[in-house]
């Protein structure tokens, strides 16, 4: 009795305070329920279910590294303290427990949930993949058809979708302060380091 | 609206629908957490919370460090401390409030401390071999976060990386997991160069100035693509926080001062004492040694708030292998000078998310094994389930110090006729012998959440053995 009670009263409060509390300030979430969409056939609101943060994890990175920025085998040598390429030492590869890839044989299974570590791993790979990617003029080409200030393909490759007026200003500012010569690789690796870029939905 | 302001008003919405006093107010904290998750952690006033579990794998009970004195009562029974230390057990310091608890020898460095380390071997193990810590989970089966996963997630103290775990300590041996009861894990790091590299600033194609730049963007990118992502992204908030928090960890270089062999050379006076003598392999040492650098590693990175809390593992090999006294009383020294190192450390340095408050007000360091061996008066007849108890140890400001429950000794050669009981949680008073009555995990689970600072709803504080808290 006390369950059905405590259920009845529970759905009570819900529908009440996500009905009334959706404006109380910044941070708050009635129940994790969006935004009430309003569709062209119907007047009855259509509730859409927010989704967890779930981290891209290595292998979405890898097929980047591979198909966007034209890297074979999807994974490159770190350098060494004296800037010398490290050949037994490759950059994702080396990554993979921050990255949170599992592995059998230390008993441990994937965990791609969206943390600081995780996303620290991930920036790590990608600007550095750009750098090495974009000294071929054949991938700034590809990324950057338009020259460096035209961000729509990089954008496109990374995020799939346009960037808005307020994302372009943010790449605007850093490609019209970065080094000429460095200019394609900045905005490709601030793009593909992004948060949208390094999460799935 | 604030959680007080939510609780407040919610609880007179459900008072006037006539529900009742108890069940009220748990409902009303399931629905701030759904509601309010922001403000669970904690009240606007509350401190920050960090804790360090320690966990002992293999059956050591936590009674090498101290015991009840009911344990003294007969000499060379307890095979636990069959070794020549253990007959001369230190009285406590004066002034101390704490009464039913005596130190040996080895444990001695922990003596000072002693109003602030509660210790208990009277709780129920089910199975009577090892059940993997349920006492961290909330019982058998229960599933539900253990306290340093849900401090972590909590993140009081805004640390850069919620928490760590090691789940080994040295190379191999037995492991240990956390429950997460549908929270973030701790990041895994394997050992001491695991973790530095977390905070290691790696050589990129880039200058840094180069590197920072980029950083900087993306993390003002980043903020503007949530913005974008609000209605689809759950907490996106916190998690386009979690992607700034990468991005600190890239402003410098921690190597040097993780390097805790020259920057907490306190640690590391002594060497470690545990040998390989005595037919022993050398796991223990070597398991000693790397539990040594983590537990430093882990304060370290608490003093620059780059974690808030962390699970070490201790597997020093079955301790029931351990029939060399020297060798027991090594393993309870150099765990001792450890736990003092580390209290002296915590009593003197700030903690960076409250400057005004010291390590020690703000952190709890549990200790606690699986199952527990050698309890057993015999050595003949095997001494796996220890009459099916599993023991914890709490240190920290909240705690109350003391040994908690009662033992019977059975006789040599006659296993099974000791007996382990726990005690009235309210008042701390040990059940009787004749009662067979101990305390439960899910007791000790909430014990440990209520000295860790985590809130508990009405019901889980009934369940908390108070007598070991002062809170």
């Amino acid at each position: 009795m006390k369950s059905v009670k405590g259920i009845s009263i529970f759905l009570l409060l819900s529908s009440v305070t996500a009905a009334g509390f959706q404006n109380c300030g910044p941070g708050f979430e009635a129940l994790q329920v969006a935004e009430s969409l309003t569709s062209v056939a119907s007047s009855f609101p259509v509730i859409t279910e927010k989704r967890g943060c779930k981290f891209v994890g290595p292998d979405v990175l890898a097929d980047r590294i591979k198909n966007k920025l034209g890297i074979a085998g999807g994974d490159f040598p770190v350098l060494n303290l004296s800037g010398q390429e490290d050949p037994n030492v490759l950059r994702l590869t080396s990554n993979l427990d921050a990255l949170g890839k599992g592995n059998i044989a230390k008993g441990t299974f994937d965990d791609f949930s969206c943390g600081a570590v995780r996303f620290k791993a991930a920036m790590e790979v990608m600007i550095d993949a750009c750098a090495l990617a974009l000294k071929d003029r054949n991938v700034q080409n590809r990324l950057f058809p338009r020259g460096p200030r035209d961000f729509e393909e990089v954008y496109r490759a990374f995020i799939g979708r346009s960037p808005t007026d307020m994302e372009h200003e943010v790449l605007l500012d850093l490609v019209n302060s970065a080094p000429v010569e460095k200019r394609e690789i900045m905005a490709c690796g601030v793009v593909a380091s992004s948060f949208e870029a390094l999460i799935t939905i | 609206m604030n959680r007080r302001s939510f609780l407040t008003k919610t609880g007179l919405l459900l008072g006037g629908l006539g529900v009742n006093e108890t069940f009220k107010l748990d409902l009303m904290e399931k629905l701030a957490r759904q509601l309010l998750p922001f403000a669970h952690a904690q009240g606007a006033d509350a401190p920050p919370r960090r804790t360090i579990e320690l966990c002992f794998r293999a059956g050591i009970p936590m009674t090498i460090f101290a015991q009840g004195k009911a344990f003294n009562s007969t000499d060379n029974l307890y095979s636990n401390f069959n070794y020549p230390n253990n007959s001369t057990a230190r009285p406590m310091p004066n002034g101390a409030t704490a009464r039913n608890i005596v130190y040996n020898i080895d444990s001695a460095p922990l003596l000072e401390y002693a109003d602030y380390i509660a210790i208990t071997q009277g709780i129920v193990v089910n199975p009577l071999h090892t059940n993997m810590f349920d006492y961290r989970e909330g019982g058998p089966g229960a599933g539900k976060p253990s306290p340093a996963v849900e401090l972590a997630n909590a993140n009081s103290t805004q640390s850069i990386v919620h928490g760590v775990i090691f789940p080994l300590s040295g190379n191999g041996g037995n492991d240990v997991r956390n429950s997460t009861g549908g929270l973030r894990d701790l990041e895994k790091t394997n050992n001491a160069t695991e973790f530095k590299a977390l905070f290691k600033n790696p050589v990129l194609r880039l200058t840094a100035y180069e590197v920072n730049t980029v950083l900087k963007a993306a993390e003002k990118l980043s903020r503007r693509q949530a913005l974008l992502l609000d209605t689809k992204l759950s907490e996106a908030t916190k998690h386009v926080n979690a992607h700034a928090s990468a991005v600190k960890l890239f402003e410098r270089d921690l190597t040097a001062e993780l390097n805790v062999q020259n920057t907490m050379s306190s640690f590391f006076q002594r060497d470690i004492q545990t040998s390989a003598s005595g037919g022993q392999s050398n796991r223990a040492r070597e398991s000693l040694t790397a539990v040594r650098e983590n537990l430093a590693l882990v304060l370290k990175a608490f003093q620059l708030n780059l974690i808030n809390s962390a699970v070490i593992t201790v597997d020093v090999e079955d301790w029931h292998g351990y029939r060399d006294g020297r060798h027991q009383g090594a393993i309870a020294r150099d765990m001792s000078e450890m736990l003092r190192a580390a209290i002296r450390f915590m009593q003197t340095t700030p903690d960076p998310a409250a400057p005004e408050l010291k390590l020690w007000d703000t952190t709890v360091i549990v200790a606690g094994s699986e199952f527990a061996r050698g309890i057993s008066a015999a050595y003949g007849a095997g001494d796996n389930p220890d009459s099916g108890t599993q023991s914890f140890m709490m240190i920290g400001k909240n705690v109350r110090g003391d040994y908690y429950g009662n033992f019977k000794l059975g006789q040599r050669g006659a296993y099974g006729g000791e007996v382990a009981v726990g005690f009235d949680p309210q008042t701390g008073v040990a059940y009787s012998i004749e009662s067979r009555k101990r305390n439960t995990a899910e007791q000790a689970y909430h014990t440990i959440r209520a000295a860790c600072g985590l809130k508990l709803s009405t019901t889980e504080k009934e369940k908390a053995l108070k007598a070991m808290l002062r809170v």
